[in-house]
């Protein structure tokens, strides 16, 4: 057996003088990946080949092993073929022969029920099996990629079995990444926390929103905090408003079961848009350490004030899908979706004024809308800044000024756009908006790794700073939730329509009328 | 050309001539032609995944007939699966005569994309050149580049306030190497490692030797580091031996005055390392997979990291 003494402990702050020169990515412990749901779909298109393309660019640890658990019987064969499958499907990169071959040997499959006890007694048997075919001790990753329904069964198993303990006194502490949804509102994510944590702590927890994984998402800090020129104007002294779109072409297809529970409230607002929000609105952190960045995340949403929910003038909008056109094709209502229930009261898009109570913010209103069957996919984070004083240029038919405008363009073609207004070539001088635009693939390349590549390997060394902290989750939370026990209060009534290919319905502009400001339409 | 599946990122393709740095490669008189484009190749693999302008210099056979610097223009463009993966790449070849530098850096200099880092790739240039003759061009380059493999001259005395700035792909070239010893001596206690540990030895085959002293250099900096190292009377030494062996590349060997025991030995193909350790009470042994990188990879790793 591994003598446990012969591991060494390291936290962030200390690394092993063994791995000097070498970046963290590259000094990931020995370890085994447990994904809960391997045969679901998350793990097919986005886990397996994440770790495939870690294993392509050697940052899988020298010792890497991937146990598949589910409910369904599967023979190891079966599930590397369908782990090639995915692979062949979903990577980035085209599948190496000698990569897969070092892969494959170590994919296995352990079936079990996330409520049988015994399925877990099980795996910890075998991962101790492994550990002495190896002689060594592995670091234990868990992934619950399952319905959230399962997640606290899951949880609870892990510490009825031991599992969430397993090498902790030989300082390799198992970790657990959990998918969203994190709860469905304050009291259940509160109890979903309370659960984790009785089996985990909070350093051992990583709260998974992929939408922290993409290279635009961590590059605004970089722009907002790198480049001198921005933080001077990120205020409510030059800016005007700011939007946030998650925008969905997608209907809900053949996930109305699921998503009928859920609405885009809880899908994408409650999560993805307050993510982004939180990093375009947080004061800047006094380092870079993971705790630094989460604790300015947290201290602005907590700044957040709470929303009016009056029926014609409150903060919030919400709506379904109707019958229309996306990309030229007729296509169906959400109520006339497979699966929809008659009667269903779920929004389909959902719209927040936000206002954030700081000396930084006060006063500047946040919107936020996410939406399926829009028209057309795009998330972004558009700041748009207040106008020049009125004193040259101000001829309006002279001049048509427009308000500068940052946005970041999250998905499809990441990037970053700057409107500005500069002089028509001419003898006159007229004015007409320019855009100064960066884009990600034409500059670097295609060679940005998936958000899930960066997450994966960032669980595995041990770096949260892309991960949610539990009092986070919470706190965005304390937001949604009184909007979601509002709109199941009133049922119907207040529940908008707009047509499949808009960009949703009238009674979203209401939120920005007050303060003459209008929801953007963005474009390729 | 790429009809978008619904749902999926079927916006119009964008500008494709992306760049993001200058790389300037110089090539030495004596350089075999197969080596010389084994570099080109090299550069032009590089710019595939890092966009950006290559001038390379190549120095003519004839320099008394040489009236103007020649230059011819190579143009590549790259089409993946998807048009994200589309991108352009262009490369300058200059001739140039080696006994007039005074105008190469000026003409040079008028080819780069401005605003954009230059890295500058000496390639058997002799030493005694660069301080004489182009030491314009480290000072305007982010980084200069050599390989320790090829050069017999040691690039590090280059004149420099940053020394850092001088990478040898050699080093680059070992990250694999120094990623697989250090992922399995990591999982040792530090003190255990260095208990008794009275030397320890690299073997290598002679062609290997600058990519081993590269590998002890890492190596006493990660003993440096060791906590208990500064306090050992005797302190390990490392040593380099050549030798020939059918089955090894690069064998790495701590040698212990106690029963503990280090050992990781490169297969001869690269493709796999063995390891064997019995230190801290623990035993154990592996059959490693190594990836060797390959040498755009490599340039990218002395270009963009390391310090």
């Amino acid at each position: 057996m591994v003598s446990s003494s012969s591991l060494s402990t390291m936290s962030n702050s200390a690394r092993h003088p063994f791995l000097t020169g070498l970046s963290k990515h590259r000094g990931a412990q020995p370890t085994i990946l447990v994904i809960f749901g391997a045969s679901g779909d998350l793990t097919r298109r986005k886990l397996i080949p994440a770790l495939y393309n870690l294993g392509v660019d050697n940052l899988l640890p020298s010792d890497f092993k991937f146990i598949g658990f589910g409910r369904k019987i599967i023979p190891n064969e079966k599930f590397r073929e369908f782990s090639k499958d995915s692979i062949e499907q979903f990577s980035r990169r085209s599948p190496e022969k000698d990569v897969w071959s070092r892969i494959e040997p170590n994919i296995e499959y352990h079936p079990g029920n996330y409520d049988d006890l015994a399925a877990f007694e099980a795996l910890h048997k075998r991962i101790h099996d492994i550990e002495k075919e190896h002689e060594r001790q592995f670091q234990l990753l868990f992934y619950i990629s399952t319905p959230p329904g399962v997640f606290e069964p899951i949880i609870s198993n892990l510490g009825a079995s031991k599992l969430s303990r397993h090498g902790q006194s030989s300082g390799l502490k198992p970790k657990v990444v959990i998918e969203k949804p994190f709860g469905r509102d304050l009291d259940t994510a509160k109890s979903l926390n309370q659960t984790i944590r009785n089996q985990f702590d909070e350093d051992q927890v990583y709260r998974i929103d992929h939408y922290l994984g993409k290279e635009t998402v961590q590059d605004l800090l970089v722009q907002r905090f790198a480049n001198a020129i921005f933080e001077p104007i990120w205020n409510r002294e030059y800016v005007s408003s700011v939007q946030i779109t998650v925008a969905e072409q997608l209907g809900v297809g053949s996930r109305a079961g699921y998503y009928d529970q859920s609405g885009a409230l809880r899908d994408m607002i409650q999560n993805h848009t307050m993510q982004l929000l939180s990093l375009t609105a947080m004061e800047p952190p006094v380092s870079l350490d993971p705790e630094s960045i989460r604790d300015e995340k947290v201290k602005v949403l907590k700044a957040i004030q709470p929303l009016d929910l009056k029926k014609d003038a409150g903060d919030a909008v919400r709506a379904q899908y109707r019958e229309g056109l996306i990309e030229g094709k007729r296509v169906p209502g959400y109520k006339e979706e497979q699966d929809v229930p008659i009667g269903s009261s779920t929004e389909s898009y959902a719209a927040l004024r936000l206002f954030i109570n700081n000396w930084r913010w006060k006063g500047v209103p946040f919107y936020l809308r996410s939406g399926k069957r829009m028209a057309r996919r795009v998330s972004e984070i558009a700041i748009q800044f207040k106008r020049p004083p009125g004193i040259l240029f101000s001829e309006g038919d002279r001049f048509d000024l427009s308000h500068n405008v940052m946005v970041i363009q999250v998905q499809p073609d990441e990037g970053v756009t700057l409107l500005l207004n500069s002089k028509i070539p001419g003898l006159e001088t007229r004015t007409q908006p320019v855009k100064m635009h960066f884009n990600y693939s034409t500059t670097y390349g295609s060679n940005t790794p998936e958000a899930y590549e960066r997450l994966i390997l960032d669980a595995m060394i041990g770096d949260s700073t892309l991960f949610i902290r539990g009092d986070e989750t919470e706190e965005s939370w304390r937001i949604i939730t009184p909007v979601l026990d509002y709109w199941k209060n009133c049922g119907q009534r207040g529940l908008e329509t707009y047509a499949s290919g808009s960009w949703g319905p009238l009674a979203a502009e209401r939120l920005l009328w007050d303060l003459r400001h209008e929801w953007r339409r963005p474009s390729n | 050309m790429w009809k978008g599946e619904e749902g999926s990122d079927s916006s119009a393709p964008a500008q494709f001539r992306a760049s993001q740095l200058n790389l300037i490669i110089q090539i030495g008189l004596k350089t075999p032609i197969a080596e010389a484009e084994a570099v080109f190749a090299t550069a032009i693999q590089f710019t595939q995944k890092h966009p950006g302008r290559i001038i390379i210099l190549c120095p003519t056979q004839n320099p008394e007939q040489l009236e103007t610097l020649n230059g011819k223009l190579f143009s590549q463009c790259y089409i993946g699966e998807s048009q994200r993966e589309m991108c352009c790449c262009e490369a300058l070849i200059l001739e140039y005569s080696p006994d007039d530098p005074r105008s190469l850096f000026n003409q040079v200099s008028i080819w780069l994309e401005s605003d954009l880092p230059v890295y500058h790739w000496f390639h058997r240039i002799p030493l005694k050149y660069v301080k004489n003759r182009h030491l314009n061009f480290v000072k305007n380059s982010k980084r200069v580049l050599f390989d320790s493999q090829i050069e017999t001259d040691d690039y590090s005395e280059i004149p420099t306030p940053d020394p850092w700035r001088i990478r040898d792909l050699a080093d680059a070239r070992m990250l694999p190497v120094k990623q697989s010893i250090g992922q399995i001596l990591s999982t040792f206690e530090e003190q255990a490692i260095i208990k008794g540990l009275t030397g320890i030895k690299l073997l290598c085959e002679a062609e290997d030797q600058a990519n081993a002293v590269q590998l002890s250099k890492w190596l006493h900096v990660c003993l440096s580091a060791t906590e208990g190292y500064s306090q050992m009377e005797l302190k390990p030494g490392i040593e380099i031996e050549s030798r020939t062996d059918p089955q090894k590349g690069i064998e790495v060997i701590f040698e212990y005055s106690n029963d503990q025991e280090f050992s990781w030995a490169m297969s001869k193909n690269g493709n796999y390392a063995y390891t064997r350790a019995i230190v801290g009470g623990c035993s154990n042994r592996h059959c490693i997979t190594l990836r060797k990188n390959d040498p755009e990879t490599v340039l990218a790793e002395a270009i963009f990291f390391g310090r």
